[in-house]
């Protein structure tokens, strides 16, 4: 298999089996992926853990378009890039985790980005609910001791 | 409904994330969202808050000025970095932290700013005073204010200095503010080798004033000198300095203070004591010396490096002549502030605020202040200020929880 494959290609492997073929030049925006490479501790097969098929396409898909978009403009990447983390809450959720464990910084930039534009109009009895899961027990006595313990003033 | 989320970031989200997420939030949400959770609160005021005042950009200057109208008290003036000709915020500021205290603070009662965070001292109005100086630690970010307990020694109104660094936390302790106000217990005019000079220190951690000898080498140069009321807080070390040619060295988290005394560097003939500030996390020192401002920076092992030569008479050349000309040789003209992010400082003459860019040699007009206003001579009182979100402890609810 690895024969046939183009130089300075690279497969990576899902946590679901799935083998994608990525430009290494793609690949290694992963940090966690360029130090395996550096190292030259991997084959040309990449297992990437924890991160799903689903998951990992989208993550190339982004990382695809950061590469050959070097020379464009900026502004084009950055409506790329709000498009593309324009998910809902699961898939953000996962590709958050993934791009934190294969520390993509511009990935992690513009969902981290993403989520804090999504709850900045918020109000917290709203994060409480949608974010944090909480139950209406805890809102009711959390809400409580919270708005006692630690509302101030502020301007 | 809230029942059957599935969508529980809080326990499935590295704390690492949520800090990440929550330190893109604009000031305000990021203040209300301390109420979501107890771990949302504990993230916010111990990581993000400090992380964000750290790297907070310059807001402006505050700085006093002597009213050129006879009777009238010294004022604060406050000009904002980004567009200080305009009269926008010039009065509100100063009116915002005024408006926290419970007395009216006059330009003579702001000592010191450091990082986001005012020190203030509260005169007693009958001289010679029986009742000890109260000072007043202001946050006008947070409006908040909080008054310093007294020291009954503290009988005189002596200028003080504030340290502190947001990113600075005390360990085991989950208010995240951790400053220190240094004051002479006895000053060093009058200090002997028997009688070293004194710090009366106080700790915001332990809500306490200690009082620390300082014994200072070579006495015979240091002992007999007034300091100058101007500090710098780097790395958990205090710089001030002695009129005597010296830069003076406090360790403030060592329990002796570890005092040291560095020469300053002599070079020519330097008029004024000079100097001190930090830009980029990088102490300075600058004075002008001769036909020029020199700027060194100090290295690990107390040693000067020149960085910075700027010629006096290419300034009088190119720019502003006539004004500058008046002050070829006064002392005044040394930087009054440093840009705490980019390689540009502040020089003030009485009636003008220059800026002047180290990398490109720009020299510009920065601010002119009004027709009856005189900045005050030693750009002692010259602070940049930047917004920081720290809460400060109450010391009079410690008390009466005790």
């Amino acid at each position: 298999m690895s024969s046939s494959l183009e130089k300075n290609m690279l497969i990576l492997r899902s946590s679901d089996g799935e083998e994608f073929i990525v430009p290494e030049v793609v690949a290694v925006m992963s940090k966690a992926i360029k130090n395996m490479v550096e190292d030259e501790c991997a084959s040309n097969t990449i297992p990437v853990p924890n991160v799903d098929a689903n998951i990992l396409a989208m993550v190339i898909e982004f990382c695809k378009k950061h590469d050959e978009s070097e020379a464009e403009a900026a502004s084009d990447l950055k409506t790329f890039d709000s498009e593309f983390v324009n998910r809902g809450q699961e898939a953000l959720y996962d590709l958050i985790t993934a791009a934190n464990f294969r520390d993509v910084k511009e990935l992690l930039d513009a969902l981290c980005q993403n989520v804090a534009e999504m709850i900045k109009g918020k109000s917290v009895h709203h994060i409480r609910i949608q974010f944090l899961g909480y139950q209406l027990f805890e809102i009711l006595t959390s809400n409580f001791i919270w708005n006692i313990w630690c509302d101030r003033d502020f301007d | 409904m809230a029942f059957n989320c599935c969508c529980d970031w809080s326990s499935k989200l590295p704390d690492e994330l949520t800090v990440e997420i929550l330190c893109r939030l604009p000031e305000k949400p990021l203040i209300q969202f301390k109420s979501v959770s107890k771990a949302w609160y504990l993230l916010i005021s111990d990581v993000c808050v400090p992380r964000i005042s750290s790297s907070a950009p310059l807001s402006g200057f505050l700085f006093r000025l002597i009213p050129l109208l006879p009777f009238s008290d010294f004022l604060m003036e406050y000009v904002p970095s980004d567009c200080p000709r305009t009269l926008r915020d010039r009065g509100r500021f100063v009116e915002s932290y005024s408006k926290l205290l419970p007395f009216q603070p006059t330009g003579r009662d702001v000592l010191d700013c450091c990082n986001g965070l005012l020190l203030i001292l509260h005169r007693s109005s009958v001289p010679p005073s029986s009742v000890p100086s109260q000072y007043y630690v202001c946050n006008p970010a947070t409006k908040q204010c909080v008054a310093i307990p007294v020291n009954p020694n503290h009988l005189d109104p002596i200028c003080a200095v504030l340290a502190f660094n947001p990113v600075e936390s005390p360990p085991n302790n989950t208010n995240n503010n951790n400053y220190k106000i240094v004051r002479l217990a006895s000053s060093a005019s009058t200090a002997s080798v028997t009688h070293p000079p004194e710090l009366d220190v106080f700790s915001s951690v332990t809500g306490k004033w200690v009082n620390h000898p300082v014994p200072l080498q070579p006495e015979s140069e240091l002992y007999g000198f007034k300091w100058l009321f101007k500090s710098v807080y780097l790395d958990g070390v205090l710089f001030m300095l002695s009129y005597s040619r010296y830069l003076l060295c406090f360790d403030l988290n060592a329990d002796n203070l570890n005092p040291r005394a560095v020469k300053l560097p002599n070079k020519g003939k330097a008029l004024g004591v000079g100097f001190i500030g930090m830009s980029k996390d990088c102490f300075y020192y600058s004075n002008h010396v001769e036909n020029a401002i020199l700027v060194w920076s100090l290295d690990h092992d107390h040693q000067w490096i020149l960085k910075h030569s700027i010629c006096i008479d290419d300034l009088v050349r190119f720019h502003h002549g006539r004004i500058l000309d008046r002050y070829r040789l006064s002392l005044l003209l040394v930087p009054c502030a440093l840009h705490p992010t980019s390689e540009v400082i502040f020089i003030a003459i009485p009636r003008m605020i220059f800026s002047y860019n180290l990398k490109t040699n720009q020299f510009n007009v920065f601010y002119m202040l009004q027709e009856y206003r005189n900045l005050i001579d030693d750009g002692c009182f010259f602070f940049p200020y930047s917004r920081c979100l720290v809460v400060l402890n109450d010391f009079t609810q410690v008390k009466m929880d005790c």
